[in-house]
């Protein structure tokens, strides 16, 4: 009888645990926060940029816009393009971080993976990488992109993730695309092309 | 000790195993109970084994030099000779023995090929084995089988892994040598806006 009720009991316990799910844990960084801004705003933004631009020439760089934030701001034909921050917040054994990305006006992250621009500035997902950005500049070193999550790491399979690559070839001759332009390359980046062809 | 140390301990003793003798190799001296005629004329019939001569089986000379030697001239895409294979009978109390070897060519690329065999042993090894393996199937009517050369393999693999840890380095030092130069590439278009 004894052995009936102790087997009832796992079975009850076991029905009602399979509808608890375990929060993502979130990483805490034994700093203090001004620390953690500081080694942010410190970040390997040029390794970054370097790594993940596809063909337009943008500025990038980062700023503490409070005590507690950071925030990268990329700008192209002398305006923002994209930006986004990170919150420092204290937590028990140090510091918690928050990335927060805009969002675009379709409701979801810009860049992230399912974005369609006529020449983005980078290859999504950025999401992943941005992680990698924060985690170097926890660690005090450059970004690494071979430690941006597989999925993230190298294809960009977005709507736009043929103009990054079509963009990139084009600027590794030597010929950035305008942020503005319609999608395709310029007629006189074509024309440049053929010059530097002959 | 970890389960890595003990694993590299048992690859390494498997590595000396098969580097010093302990498994299957074909010995480059056979005697068969058959005369020499026979042996001769059954020698001239084989096919260098593809596995091993891929680049150069369909660029084989092969000739008979007399009853004593039979020859294989190995060529390269011009046609020059590279090294070359003998299989040599003589008359044995119980038959014919056959003993195989590896030779530099006849022309001026002699001495080289010379240092190059001395320098590389295991793959001297390995053609001899080859070719031993490949007589002793014919004689034996039976086909090629690559667990009888295992042993050389087995060497020259051994050997090489100096050479493929090199190349794979200057592979590596090529990609950071090209990655620094499209980064300089790169940052350069900025500097100069």
């Amino acid at each position: 009888m004894r052995s009936l009720r102790i087997f009832a009991t796992l079975i009850c316990g076991s029905i009602a645990l399979t509808g608890c799910k375990s929060e993502p844990q979130v990483k805490e960084y034994p700093f203090g926060v001004a620390e953690a801004v500081r080694r942010l705003d410190n970040s390997d933004s040029a390794g970054f940029r370097y790594a993940r631009h596809c063909g337009v020439l943008f500025n990038f760089g980062s700023n503490k816009s409070d005590d507690h934030t950071v925030t990268w701001t990329a700008r192209a034909n002398r305006k923002d393009v994209l930006t986004f921050n990170v919150v420092v917040a204290e937590s028990p054994k140090g510091v918690t971080l928050k990335l927060s990305v805009p969002l675009e006006r379709n409701g979801r992250e810009m860049y992230d993976g399912t974005q369609n621009y006529n020449h983005p500035i980078l290859s999504q997902p950025i999401r992943p990488a941005i992680a990698e950005l924060i985690e170097s500049a926890m660690e005090k070193r450059s970004f690494d992109n071979e430690r941006v999550e597989e999925e993230g790491r190298y294809i960009d399979r977005s709507p736009s993730g043929q103009s990054c690559s079509y963009d990139a070839q084009i600027l590794a001759r030597g010929f950035a695309a305008d942020y503005d332009d319609p999608p395709g390359p310029s007629i006189e980046n074509i024309q440049k092309l053929a010059a530097k062809n002959r | 000790m970890g389960i890595r140390t003990a694993f590299g301990v048992l690859m390494l003793c498997m590595s000396l195993a098969v580097y010093l003798g302990i498994g299957s190799g074909a010995g480059t001296n056979r005697v068969y109970a058959m005369p020499v005629s026979e042996v001769n004329h059954l020698i001239d019939e084989i096919d260098l084994p593809e596995i091993i001569f891929a680049n150069y089986t369909h660029k084989a000379k092969h000739w008979r030099e007399n009853d004593k030697l039979s020859v294989w001239a190995l060529q390269n895409d011009a046609g020059k000779e590279t090294f070359r294979l003998t299989a040599t009978t003589a008359a044995d109390k119980k038959g014919s023995l056959v003993t195989v070897a590896i030779l530099p060519p006849d022309n001026d690329k002699r001495d080289e090929v010379k240092k190059m065999l001395d320098g590389n042993p295991a793959f001297a090894d390995l053609f001899g084995s080859a070719l031993a393996e490949q007589i002793d199937a014919k004689l034996n009517n039976r086909l090629f089988s690559i667990a009888n050369i295992s042993r050389p393999m087995a060497r020259v693999t051994l050997h090489a892994a100096p050479q493929i840890l090199q190349m794979r380095k200057s592979i590596d030092e090529e990609y950071a040598q090209h990655a620094k130069e499209d980064r300089e590439r790169y940052d350069q278009l900025y500097k100069s806006r």
